[in-house]
C-alpha cells in the first residue's frame, strides 16, 4: 500500500510542470504568431505619418468648430483650429493645435501636445514642444526643447544649446548650431557652423584627387589582420578590410569601402576622399579636409569635423551606437542617427 | 571486461564535461542577451545607392505557396530596376511552372527557370542559378515564406559592409497554433534567434546563415566554386566556408519573416534528420579548418567547433544514456555515478535540448509573450525525438561519406490552404 501511495505521489510531481502547458494547449492563450513589424523605413515618418492622420480626420468628420475632436491611436483628442496666424508668449496648450497661418511662439512656451504649421514656426528661448509638423521652414531658437519629434517640409534652424527630441527631419536644409543635441536627423543637408578658418573650408571638387585620371599606389582584395598607417599620401583601389584600426594622417583617397575591426581616425588630414562606405566595430573620428561618398556607421562613436558625407543626389547616413559628435564644417546629406547622445560642438 | 568498464565510465565523464560546456555556453549566450552590448545590425541605413539584387526561390511542387511569395516580392519597397526574381522550378510536377509563368507575363522581373535536370534539390538548383544570376547580391528564399515590404532593403544594407559576405534575418512561424509541433517549433526558433543568434552576433563569434531570410555575395560564393553538391546543409557550409576566410555573416534580428514549419512529427522527423546529415557532413569538412584559420580568434575558434558539433552532441548522449545502463546493470554504477547521472540528465535536459530552456524562456521574454512558455516542459519529449532523429540523421551522414553515396534533396511537406493563395 505505501508503495503504491508513493508511485502516485512520484507521478504526481512529475506530472505537475506539465499542468501549466495542459491547461495552455486546451485553452490556448498565446497561440498566435509572433507579430511581424513590416514595414518601409522612411526617415520622415513621424511628420509624414501626423499629416495623414490629420488628413483622413479632416476628410472624415470635416473640422468646423474652433475646437474639434480627432482620433489618435492614443484616443481622442481635443484640437484647436486656428484659420490666420498664431502667436503665443509664456502659453501652456494642452490640446492639439492646428495653424493654417504662421506661428511664432516667443519665451517660455510649452506647447503640450502635437501641433501643425502650414505656414512657418518659430520657437522662441524655453520653450518646450511635444512634436511639430510645419509645412514651412522652422526657426528653434537658444534652449528650446522638442520632447518627441520636429518635421518641416522646408528647413530648420536649430538654435544653440536646443535639443531635438527623438527626431528632426526636413525636406531642406538642417542647420545645426553649437550645443545642440539629438538623435536622429534627416536634413538635405545637415549642416554644422561653417567656419572658413577651417584648413579644409572651400576646396572644391575640382581640387580633390580624381580617382579616375590618378596613380594608383595600392590595389586589396584581402582580409588584413593588423593595424594599418597611412603617413604618406595613397590612392587605393578595392576594399580595405582591417581586423585591427586603421590612420590616416595624409592625403588619402580609396575607391572602395572600409571596414576597421578597431578604430579609425583620420587626423588634421587634406584632400582625403572615401569613395565608399566607411564602417568600424569601434569608434570612427574624422577631421581635416574629408569628402565620403559613402555611409559612415560606427558600433562605438563617430566625431566629425569638416567632413562632407554624400551631396545633394546621393543621400547617405551617419550612424554610431553609442556617441556621435558633429564638429565645424560638416555637411551631411541624408540621415544621421545615435542611440546614445548625439551633440554639436 | 575491466578495460571495458574503465572504458564506460571515462566515456561517462566525457560526455558529462560536454554537456557542461554547452550548458555554459547556452547560459552565457542568455545573459548577454539580457544584460551585454547589443551589436547594431545596418537596417537604420538610409542610402539612395542600392545594390543590383537576384532573388531566388528554390521550388520543388509549391504551387500552393508560389502565389504568396511572388505577390509579396512585388509589393516589396525596393525598385523593381535593381531587382530580379528567381523562381527555380526544380522539375515539379504540379501547377508550380504555369503559375510562374503567369506571373513572368505579367511581372518583367520575375524570370522563371525550368530545371529539366535529374540532379534535383536545392543545392544544384542555387549553383545552377548562381551562373546566370545578374545581380551582385543574391538573396534567397524558401518558397513558404513571406518577406515583408521593407525586407530585401533591410537584407541587402549589410552588404554596405565589405567584410560581411552573408546575412540572415529572424525566421518566425506563421502556423503557431495549428498543435503542438508548431508551438513547440515556435519556442524553439524564438530561442534560436532572439537568444542565440543574436548573442553570437553581438559577441563576434559565429551567426548563422539559414539557408533562406538571407543571401551573400555573388562573386565571392562563385569564387568560392559554389556550393558542395554532397553537403545538404549549404547554409552551414557556406557560414564556415566565409568565416575560415576572414569573412562576416551579419544577423538581423529585427527582419522577421513568417515561414510555415512542419505540422506532422513524421515530417518534422525527416526535416532534422536532413539537417543533421548535412550539418555532420560539414563537420567532417570543417572542423580542421575551423581549428587552423589564422582569420578567427580564439573565442570565434571555440564558437566555431562547438556549433560544428550541435547535431553531433545528441549521438554523443545517446551513447551516454546506454553506456549508463551497460554501467548499471554490471553493478559499476555505485552512488556517485547515480549523481552524476542525475547531474548529467538534468543539465542536458534543462538547459541542452535544441533551443535550451534558458534562451526559450528569454526570447518569449524579449519577444513579450509570456504564456507560452507554459509548454516548456515538453520539451522534454521534444529533447528524446531530437536525441533519435539527429541520431539517425549522423549516422547517415557517416554512411555517406564512407560510401560516396549520393545526396538527396528531400522536400519538406507544405500545409497551406490553395485558396488561401493571395493571387486568386
Amino acid at each position: 500500500m505505501n508503495f503504491i501511495i508513493l508511485i502516485l505521489i512520484f507521478a504526481f510531481f512529475i506530472f505537475l510542470p506539465f499542468v501549466p502547458g495542459i491547461i495552455e494547449l486546451l485553452a490556448p492563450a498565446d497561440d498566435k504568431p509572433l507579430p511581424v513589424k513590416d514595414y518601409s523605413r522612411d526617415a520622415r515618418y513621424f511628420g509624414g505619418s501626423f499629416r495623414r492622420i490629420l488628413k483622413d480626420s479632416f476628410q472624415r468628420d470635416g473640422f468646423e468648430k474652433n475646437i474639434s475632436e480627432i482620433k489618435l491611436s492614443s484616443g481622442l483628442e481635443k484640437i484647436e483650429i486656428i484659420s490666420s496666424d498664431f502667436n503665443s508668449y509664456e502659453k501652456k496648450l494642452d490640446h492639439m493645435l492646428l495653424v493654417s497661418g504662421n506661428l511664432t511662439a516667443k519665451h517660455n512656451s510649452n506647447f503640450n501636445k502635437e501641433i501643425y504649421i502650414k505656414g512657418n514656426a518659430y520657437f522662441g528661448n524655453n520653450n518646450i514642444i511635444r512634436a511639430a509638423a510645419v509645412d514651412k521652414n522652422v526657426e528653434i531658437n537658444e534652449t528650446a526643447k522638442i520632447i518627441r519629434w520636429l518635421d518641416a517640409n522646408g528647413g530648420i534652424k536649430a538654435g544653440e544649446n536646443s535639443y531635438l527630441g527623438i527626431s528632426a527631419s526636413c525636406g531642406e536644409k538642417l542647420q545645426l548650431s553649437n550645443g545642440c543635441r539629438f538623435r536622429r536627423l534627416f536634413g538635405n543637408p545637415i549642416l554644422t557652423l561653417q567656419d572658413t578658418s577651417k584648413v579644409d573650408y572651400g576646396l572644391m571638387d575640382s581640387e580633390r584627387t580624381d580617382i579616375n585620371n590618378a596613380s594608383i599606389s595600392t590595389y586589396f582584395n584581402e582580409i588584413i589582420n593588423e593595424d594599418m598607417r597611412y603617413d604618406e599620401p595613397a590612392i587605393i583601389n578595392g576594399n580595405l578590410i582591417i581586423n585591427g584600426s586603421l590612420k590616416i594622417n595624409n592625403e588619402f583617397t580609396i575607391n572602395g569601402d572600409i571596414k576597421a575591426g578597431g578604430n579609425i581616425t583620420v587626423k588634421n588630414a587634406k584632400n582625403v576622399n572615401f569613395l565608399g562606405n566607411i564602417i568600424s566595430d569601434k569608434t570612427i573620428r574624422m577631421s581635416g579636409n574629408i569628402k565620403v561618398y559613402g555611409n559612415i556607421f560606427a558600433q562605438e562613436e563617430i566625431e566629425l569635423e569638416g567632413v562632407e558625407v554624400g551631396n545633394i543626389n546621393k543621400t547617405k547616413s551617419v550612424i554610431s551606437k553609442k556617441k556621435l559628435i558633429l564638429g565645424k564644417n560638416v555637411a551631411i546629406y541624408g540621415f544621421v542617427l545615435t542611440e546614445g547622445i548625439g551633440i554639436v560642438g | 571486461m575491466v578495460v571495458l568498464i574503465i572504458i564506460l565510465k571515462i566515456y561517462m565523464l566525457f560526455v558529462i564535461l560536454v554537456m557542461a560546456i554547452y550548458t555554459f555556453r547556452h547560459n552565457f549566450f542568455t545573459l548577454n542577451r539580457v544584460f551585454g552590448e547589443q551589436k547594431l545590425y545596418y537596417q537604420d541605413i538610409i542610402d539612395s545607392e542600392l545594390m543590383e539584387l537576384s532573388i531566388i526561390i528554390p521550388m520543388y511542387n509549391e504551387e500552393k505557396t508560389a502565389p504568396h511569395i511572388l505577390d509579396l516580392l512585388m509589393k516589396s519597397d525596393y525598385p523593381a530596376s535593381k531587382m530580379e526574381v528567381l523562381p527555380v522550378n526544380d522539375s515539379s510536377t504540379d501547377k508550380t511552372k504555369e503559375i510562374l509563368d503567369s506571373y513572368a507575363l505579367k511581372y518583367p522581373i520575375i524570370k522563371p527557370i525550368h530545371r529539366k535536370s535529374e540532379n534535383r534539390g536545392k543545392v544544384p538548383a542555387l549553383n545552377e542559378t548562381l551562373k546566370i544570376a545578374k545581380g551582385e547580391i543574391i538573396l534567397v528564399f524558401d518558397a513558404d515564406y513571406l518577406p515583408g515590404k521593407g525586407m530585401l532593403k533591410d537584407l541587402a544594407l549589410a552588404f554596405k559592409d565589405p567584410k560581411v559576405c552573408s546575412v540572415m534575418g529572424r525566421v518566425m512561424l506563421i502556423n503557431t497554433s495549428k498543435n503542438l509541433l508548431t508551438r513547440m517549433l515556435d519556442l524553439e526558433r524564438t530561442g534560436g534567434y532572439q537568444v542565440d543568434q543574436q548573442a553570437r552576433y553581438n559577441l563576434g563569434l559565429i551567426p548563422q546563415y539559414g539557408g533562406t531570410v538571407g543571401g551573400f555575395r555573388k562573386e565571392l560564393v562563385l569564387s568560392l566554386g559554389g556550393f558542395d553538391e554532397k553537403i545538404l546543409a549549404e547554409d552551414t557550409e557556406l557560414t564556415f566556408n566565409l568565416f575560415i576566410k576572414g569573412w562576416d555573416v551579419a544577423y538581423a534580428n529585427r527582419l522577421e519573416c513568417y515561414e510555415e514549419a512542419p505540422e506532422e512529427w513524421k515530417v518534422r522527423a525527416n526535416q532534422i534528420k536532413r539537417w543533421s546529415r548535412g550539418h555532420n557532413r560539414v563537420l567532417f569538412k570543417y572542423l580542421l579548418p575551423v581549428i587552423t584559420t589564422k582569420h578567427l580568434n580564439f573565442y570565434q575558434k571555440l564558437d566555431g567547433v562547438l556549433l560544428l558539433f550541435v547535431y553531433l552532441i545528441p549521438f554523443i548522449f545517446l551513447l551516454g544514456i546506454l553506456d549508463s545502463i551497460v554501467l548499471f546493470f554490471t553493478g559499476e554504477m555505485n552512488l556517485v555515478n547515480y549523481v552524476i547521472v542525475y547531474l548529467l540528465i538534468g543539465m542536458y535536459v534543462t538547459f541542452g535540448s535544441f533551443a535550451p530552456f534558458y534562451q526559450i524562456g528569454i526570447g518569449a521574454f524579449l519577444d513579450r509573450t509570456s504564456n507560452r512558455i507554459r509548454l516548456l516542459p515538453f520539451f522534454f519529449f521534444v529533447f528524446v525525438f531530437n536525441m533519435w532523429f539527429i541520431s539517425q540523421g549522423f549516422i547517415e551522414s557517416v554512411i555517406d561519406v564512407i560510401s560516396f553515396r549520393k545526396v538527396t534533396w528531400h522536400k519538406t511537406k507544405r500545409y497551406r490552404k490553395e485558396e488561401a493563395t493571395a493571387a486568386k
